[in-house]
């Protein structure tokens, strides 16, 4: 992109903005009506100085920006909110705040040399550091809710999921170490066979021992969701950087094997196997009440939904949380389902779009390749799981599902994929 | 990047598999799911249906729905409960019977809109309203006949003719449709089967219900129904039992006219005599009793078919059957089917309980087509011939209690039967009022547990009079 695109890209992403907010403007208007309560349109405007705020310091800070990648993330942070008022109302202007959070992070990493130094550079500090919140959460976390599985840490009613941090930490943790390791990875070195094995796990040795050691502390916290996303993220970064699907295709025998061998070790997974496998017979009813009370959301929106407050989806236990996709299933109907997987996928293609543009800055390229899997992934995960194509695992839907961490992380990720969008010149062209 | 482009492909092809199980799930599945018992939403949809309302002939609310002020029904209301035994129940819980059953796709709306409209209604979310059905029962009628019943466990049903349109429909003991739900357990588990319509599902022995068909297929094969029969005023026993005459008749032979008109079994047990076997089984075929008669849909019974007479085993078997203590049973709806062919001149109408119907947001009735046409089951001849000897048997012979209860002439004949291991006795009422436009109001009365025909009669009597008030012509005048 030349610095003569920028104000085309400014007209696109002004445009878009505006359309979100259109979408979001008519939606809080139909609930306030329908409730009697105008909590829904100070929400929107909430989100529309957030989004107006944004868009200006972007202009200032990366005018040669990707087009599409902020107003998707606000977009759909925005009908996050607004599914949060309609869900659980007390949450939403907590939500709001965890955007203005997110989108404050977003700009300071907007804000970072695009060079990206201090990022590759300290890639064991940044890991480490994850690790420590990590291991600091399996001693004091705490669940806000008051039961199941304690993977936050909270002070003064504010609460922070580590294991979000970590999954975006081991992206670049890998992506710095692969783009380092990248030759020996692709061609194993000089030299005989038996030379060859032993430079690949010299290269692949740290990161294997970095990877199972985030591994071992997620699954330590009964986490599986997040222990599946790091297996994916890990195999698809290291096919990326050695181009050999030998990986792929070993690490997919041993997620399987995995798998296999996690259903006779948690209680947990075997449950969500067998609810996944079957979840209507009466006597599974239960065990099985969300998922199969998501499928009923589904079937009950049909295609065009049953508008905003007007369906049903909170006989869904938690469901502004891991189901909120079927809350958009029943309340904008296919439509709607389909809308909120094509701005996941498109932004999830954006990253790769960012990663393919400087194909010889491999770090770039393995970070935003890495950046988009998991967020990719994770939306594939969550929504798969609510639709029944996957067993359940415990992920947020990225910008939507009520979650401080998981919209604050998300953003950063949306700042990371903005910088890797612009030139990666030191200097900056002025706005 | 070979990589990134398998990578990225990899995705969006795990995005499309998710895409289509929200179509799978949204539509190609979702008429299922939404009829699953456990989809609390089916629940829901159905509370805010604006169910429909039933009223009598003459404007009188039936049933209805209290509606809340957000446009969600909250119950169904009766405000008559004696009408139960016609109108049915609607229970969100355990369903609907009776006519909130058989008119249920007009009463919750299903009926009426275009698909279009259909659609436009649940984009609004406007509550689904139900059209309206207007029975022919007379909710005075109906009162009378309850008031008569009384205490009383069994039935009686009413129809005016030509037209076959049923007046009253009482089953008792009663039960309060508008307390279904609270004591449903209560209603499943009682003896005496309070949810049981008698009048269309209540099985009974005839008895000396019969020997009015006996006397039409004497009659019709112009076999001598004035001859003197030896033994015909005698108790006949069969099964164990010993059946007498309901009335004490004078002494000497008795011809099966003066048998019919004292209620003497023994004359009838005789009817073989007369006319052949099979003559006999065709009048039970032609009257109407070995096949379930049709009411605007209404389940309706007979009992199971029992042997042709003809090819019964013995003498023994034949003299039960012929006395009404066979294998053969009838509801109270068949035995009204008689009545009703013989005011009607030997032609049998077909009954109907639904005059008209209504579709939401309509004013005017839209009258319901009857399902048939009168079938010709009787000579004229026969007919006036049976009218004759009802008359004096309502005069002077076994159903003079009837014609106490009413100043218009009535036509009468009572009969006793005994059913069940421990031979109960139950008594049966049947009789008309005829109107000199050849109209008429035709009554049948099933007492399970009364003293004596004369209860059954004083109950069919009230109820005609009750009718004849309303739809005698002088009374329309």
């Amino acid at each position: 992109m030349t610095a003569v695109e920028a104000p085309s890209t400014r007209r696109r992403e002004i445009s878009l903005l505006i359309l979100a907010g259109t979408f979001l403007a008519l939606n809080a208007l139909s609930l306030a009506l329908l409730t009697d309560e105008m909590t829904a349109l100070a929400l929107v405007i909430a989100w529309g100085a957030a989004a107006g705020m944004g868009y200006r310091q972007l202009n200032r800070l990366l005018p040669q920006r990707d087009p599409f990648v902020y107003p998707l993330a606000m977009l759909l942070s925005g009908w996050g909110v607004l599914l949060i008022q309609r869900l659980a109302p007390n949450f939403a202007w907590r939500q709001v705040l965890w955007l203005y959070i997110g989108l404050a992070v977003m700009l300071v990493i907007s804000a970072l040399p695009a060079n990206l130094r201090w990022l590759r550079r300290y890639r064991y500090t940044w890991l480490f550091g994850g690790l420590l919140l990590l291991l600091i959460t399996i001693l004091l976390g705490v669940n806000p809710s008051g039961y199941g599985p304690r993977l936050w840490l909270g002070a003064a009613g504010i609460y922070f999921q580590p294991s979000e941090l970590l999954k975006v930490v081991l992206v670049i943790f890998a992506a710095s170490y692969l783009a380092d390791h990248r030759d020996a990875l692709r061609r194993g070195g000089e030299g005989n066979h038996r030379r060859r094995l032993i430079t690949l796990l010299a290269a692949l040795g740290p990161l294997v021992l970095m990877w199972g050691l985030c591994m071992v502390v997620v699954i330590w916290q009964q986490d599986l969701g997040t222990a599946t996303l790091f297996f994916i993220i890990f195999l698809a970064m290291l096919y990326i950087a050695s181009g050999r699907a030998i990986y792929l295709l070993a690490g997919l025998i041993l997620l399987l094997a995995a798998a296999a061998a996690a259903y006779h070790l948690f209680d947990v997974v075997q449950l969500r196997v067998d609810i996944w496998l079957n979840p209507w017979p009466a006597e599974a009813r239960d065990r099985a009440f969300q998922i199969v009370q998501s499928l009923l959301a589904f079937s009950s929106g049909g295609v065009l939904g049953q508008g905003i407050g007007q369906g049903s989806p909170t006989y869904i236990p938690v469901v502004h949380s891991d189901f909120v996709f079927a809350a958009i299933g029943e309340e904008w109907g296919l439509i709607g389902a389909l809308a909120v997987l094509t701005c996941l996928a498109t932004l999830a293609m954006r990253g790769f779009h960012v990663a393919v543009r400087w194909p010889e800055m491999h770090f770039r390229l393995l970070l935003a390749a890495g950046l988009s899997v998991l967020l990719g992934t994770q939306s594939i995960l969550i929504t798969g799981g609510v639709l029944k194509v996957i067993p359940l695992t415990g992920v947020t839907l990225p910008f939507v599902s009520y979650g401080g961490s998981s919209l604050l992380i998300n953003f950063a990720v949306i700042g990371l994929f903005l910088l890797l969008s612009a030139p990666p010149s030191p200097e900056k062209t002025p706005s | 990047m070979r990589e990134l482009r398998r990578l990225s492909a990899a995705l969006l092809t795990a995005y499309a598999l998710v895409a289509f199980a929200a179509f799978y799930w949204s539509v190609v599945s979702a008429d299922a799911l939404r009829q699953r018992e456990d989809n609390p939403r089916r629940i829901e949809a159905e509370a805010a249906i604006q169910r429909g309302e039933i009223y009598d002939r003459r404007g009188f609310l039936l049933a209805t729905t209290t509606v809340a002020y957000d446009g969600l029904a909250l119950r169904r209301l009766y405000p008559h409960p004696e009408v139960a035994p016609a109108t049915g129940y609607y229970s969100r819980r355990y369903g609907v019977s009776g006519i909130e059953a058989d008119y249920d796709a007009l009463l919750r709306g299903a009926e009426g809109p275009t698909p279009f409209e259909e659609w436009q209604r649940q984009a609004v979310h406007l509550p689904t309203v139900g059209g309206d059905v207007r029975l022919t029962l007379d909710l005075g009628i109906q009162a009378a006949a309850a008031r008569a019943l009384g205490a009383h466990r069994g039935a009686v049903v009413l129809a005016t003719i030509p037209d076959g349109a049923i007046r009253a429909m009482v089953s008792a003991p009663i039960f309060d449709p508008n307390t279904l739900d609270e004591n449903w357990q209560k209603l499943v588990t009682a003896p005496n089967g309070p949810l049981l319509n008698r009048v269309t599902q209540g099985i009974y022995q005839p008895g000396g219900l019969l020997q009015t068909v006996l006397l039409a297929a004497v009659l019709s094969r112009h076999a001598g129904v004035d001859l003197p029969l030896p033994g015909g005023a005698d108790p006949v026993t069969v099964n164990g039992l010993t059946l007498t005459c309901l009335q004490t008749p004078p002494s000497g032979n008795l011809t099966l006219r003066e048998a019919y008109i004292y209620g003497c079994p023994g004359a009838f047990a005789q009817t073989t005599a007369l006319v052949d076997a099979q003559v006999v089984q065709a009048a039970f075929w032609r009257l109407g009793l070995l096949l379930p008669p049709t009411l605007n849909g209404l389940q309706t019974e007979t009992g199971d078919s029992p042997l042709a007479l003809s090819i019964l085993p013995d003498e023994a078997a034949l003299t039960a059957a012929l006395v009404g203590q066979g294998a053969l049973t009838v509801t109270p709806l068949q035995a009204l089917g008689v009545m009703a062919a013989i005011a009607n001149r030997g032609n049998l109408p077909s009954f109907r309980l639904v005059d008209a119907t209504r579709l939401p947001g309509e004013e005017n009735w839209s009258p319901v087509r009857q399902t048939g046409l009168a079938r010709a089951v009787l000579t004229r001849q026969t007919a006036e011939q049976i009218q004759l000897a009802m008359q004096t048997a309502a005069a002077s012979g076994n159903a003079a209690a009837a014609q106490a209860e009413t100043r218009y002439p009535l036509l009468g004949h009572t009969a006793a039967a005994f059913s069940g291991p421990q031979a109960t006795p139950l008594y049966w009422f049947s009789g008309m009022i005829c109107f000199d436009d050849g109209s008429a109001v035709v009554v049948n009365v099933v007492l399970e547990d009364a003293a004596s025909a004369d209860e059954a009669a004083r109950v069919g009597g009230q109820t005609l009079d009750a009718a004849a008030r309303l739809f005698a012509p002088s009374a329309a005048d």
